[in-house]
């Protein structure tokens, strides 16, 4: 490098950079030329070329996934730090610690987020237990023959309200559907749960029963619309405000097609929930193992259209599937209905939103478990 | 005077003042805790850092797991940023670091495994000596597990050969001049950065121009004469020679 450089005699390197940068006066430029050898200036030149092609690089853009990446590290960085803080309850010296990233979490978010901890060691367990579930499933494509369902979990955003109050009423094709959120209401949510009486033998499914359900992916929500597009651009209207629920895009097709595929020796086209059908119904129609709000007639003009699958994001929790069934019933004028399917359905994991990747950052009391909730729609005339 | 055209720094860190308040903004609701904010401003700086790494190693998958490392520290330690440098100042350093942070390791690493190659080829009574040979076969054996510089991202010959020869300067040199013609500082945040004094960045550009140049032309580029890089005859007579 000396000798590199000593083609540039006595001259400053500062003035050196300037020249090569361009940023000196005409008086500095004229010293450095004169005292530079003919060799040092074509180095210089060269340099300030050099710098153009650097600085002409293009951009490289970041490979897709690379947030996903930190929030998956920064679940590992939490876990390692969990189990260091149970080795320190043991008597391990805090110096031992490991973590991938270097120091332990620090600072403010770091204080917040061990205090989490214990809470979200019942969080990642649930997420380890299901990621490791979810794709096995997918891949083997049958239904009924994992676990637990995929839980994923998602913060519930900031000024989350009840379903029904996202989107209140507005007019279609179908009358007003009397249903307004209210002090009313609220009182119904209060209860201990709504009315599921059928005079089935089976016992009632009340709504923790069915959020447990939801949860080990044996869930489905059965509404009745005079317009299917009209429901859909709904759902997805709720999606773009955030909130509790979320319209999915896709919808696995053996789900769908089990959930609309009439059961043998159905009267009705569908089946109560006997005999090896993928996903078997535990109950159909007015069975006991489904929550139904009392179905009410309509005078509506109805749309006529096949029965769709649609999937929606919820929280997996009691309140979120009363407000949808108080949503949907608002939204289309008829009851919706909560029903229990015999095995789990093979459903991906929910995956979260951009703006939810740094949900572990939020308090503990505003994580909540996700889960997938297919939802049957189909034309008035059906049962 | 040369008359080679001087392109205005590229300004791709230097944003406008509406960009740089909006940012702080950011930063300041991500301390108080808006992580909403916070996940704003790691999208914002994703490429950002992502070019910064990869200048720096030409490696896309270092690259990348190098990006995700800094940004982690930048969730880390938002609550420590004082608003007294720029942002992008203080994500650039925290990315620096960790990129040289990860070089030096490279270094060691390859240097011990490089001593331990020695001591047993030595223990085994090699007939080959310190010479050519175990030059050859030192050179190849280090060389054969490093990742190769990915030049292809890269438009044009010129800019390979860069890429190639920036790979040949030290991670140091590298750095200052990544910030420098690749990012758009000045020389005050390439100090902070670097964590060198200020009075010393413009000459430390300048060695770090000089060995690229040097790694340049050890590469097989012929240092075009003055006259072919466009001097004017006019300015012949400054030259002294």
């Amino acid at each position: 490098m000396k000798s590199e450089l000593a083609q540039f005699g006595t001259v400053d390197e500062a003035l050196l950079a300037g020249y090569v940068e361009g940023d000196l006066t005409p008086e500095d430029e004229l010293r450095v030329e004169r005292q530079v050898s003919r060799e040092g200036m074509a180095s210089l030149l060269a340099m300030r070329a050099d710098a153009q092609t650097l600085r002409s690089m293009g951009e490289v853009a970041a490979p897709a996934g690379l947030l996903a990446g930190v929030a998956d590290a920064i679940e590992r960085d939490l876990l390692l730090n969990m189990r260091d803080e149970g080795e320190d309850l043991g008597g391990v010296p805090a110096g031992r610690r490991r973590t991938r990233h270097g120091p332990a979490l620090g600072g403010k978010f770091g204080h917040a987020m061990r205090s989490r901890q214990a809470a979200l060691a019942a969080v990642l367990a649930l997420l380890v237990g299901g990621g490791a579930l979810v794709l096995p499933t997918l891949m083997r494509g049958g239904p009924g023959r994992s676990g637990p369902g995929p839980l994923v979990l998602a913060p519930r955003p900031e000024g989350e309200r009840d379903l029904a109050l996202l989107d209140p009423p507005v007019p279609t094709e179908i009358p007003a559907s009397g249903f307004e959120p209210g002090p009313a209401h609220r009182d119904l949510a209060l209860e201990p749960a709504p009315s599921m009486a059928d005079p089935g033998a089976k016992p009632e499914l009340t709504l923790a029963q069915a959020a447990r359900l939801l949860g080990e992916r044996r869930l489905v929500l059965r509404a009745k619309a005079t317009n299917v597009e009209d429901l859909r651009s709904w759902l997805a209207r709720i999606d773009e405000r955030g909130g509790s629920v979320r319209l999915c895009e896709f919808v696995p097709g053996e789900v769908a097609h089990a959930l609309l595929t009439p059961e043998p020796g159905a009267p009705d086209g569908g089946a109560p929930g006997r005999g090896p059908a993928p996903i078997a119904m535990a109950s159909e129609g007015e069975g006991p193992d489904r929550i139904d709000l009392r179905e009410r007639t309509s005078g509506a003009l109805v749309t006529r259209f096949e029965p769709v699958v649609l999937m929606l994001e919820v929280n997996a929790e009691s309140q979120t599937l009363e407000a949808a069934l108080r949503a949907f019933k608002a939204r289309t004028g008829f009851d919706a209905v909560l029903e229990e399917v015999a095995e789990p359905m093979p459903l991906p994991g929910a995956r979260p939103a951009a703006d939810e990747l740094l949900w572990w950052t939020r308090p503990a009391s505003e994580w909540k478990t996700r889960a997938l909730l297919p939802v049957v729609i189909e034309p008035p005339g059906m049962k | 005077m040369g008359s080679l055209p001087h392109q205005p720094r590229s300004g791709r860190a230097g944003q406008t003042p509406e960009d740089a308040a909006h940012e702080l903004d950011l930063a300041r609701r991500a301390k108080a805790g808006d992580q909403e904010a916070l996940s704003d401003l790691l999208a914002r700086y994703q490429d950002r850092l992502f070019a910064v790494c990869f200048r720096m190693v030409h490696h896309r998958e270092l690259a990348a797991d190098l990006t995700q490392d800094a940004l982690i520290k930048v969730i880390q330690h938002i609550d420590t940023y004082d608003g007294r440098s720029k942002l992008s100042t203080w994500v650039i350093r925290i990315t620096m670091n960790v990129c040289l942070s990860r070089l030096r390791a490279e270094k060691l690493r390859k240097h011990a495994s490089l001593e331990a190659y020695a001591k047993a080829t030595s223990k085994e009574g090699s007939t080959m000596g310190a010479g050519g040979g175990f030059q050859l076969r030192l050179a190849g054996g280090a060389h054969a597990k490093e990742p190769d510089v990915d030049v292809g991202v890269e438009q044009n010959e010129q800019q390979r050969l860069l890429a190639r020869a920036l790979d040949r300067v030290s991670p140091e040199q590298r750095a200052i001049l990544i910030l420098r013609d690749a990012r758009g500082l000045d020389y005050e945040q390439i100090a902070e950065v670097m964590g060198v004094p200020g009075g010393t960045v413009k000459s430390r550009i300048f060695r770090a121009r000089a060995a690229l140049r040097q790694a340049i032309e050890s590469l097989g580029a012929v240092v075009p004469d003055a006259d072919a890089l466009g001097r004017r005859p006019d300015e012949e007579d400054g030259f002294g020679s």
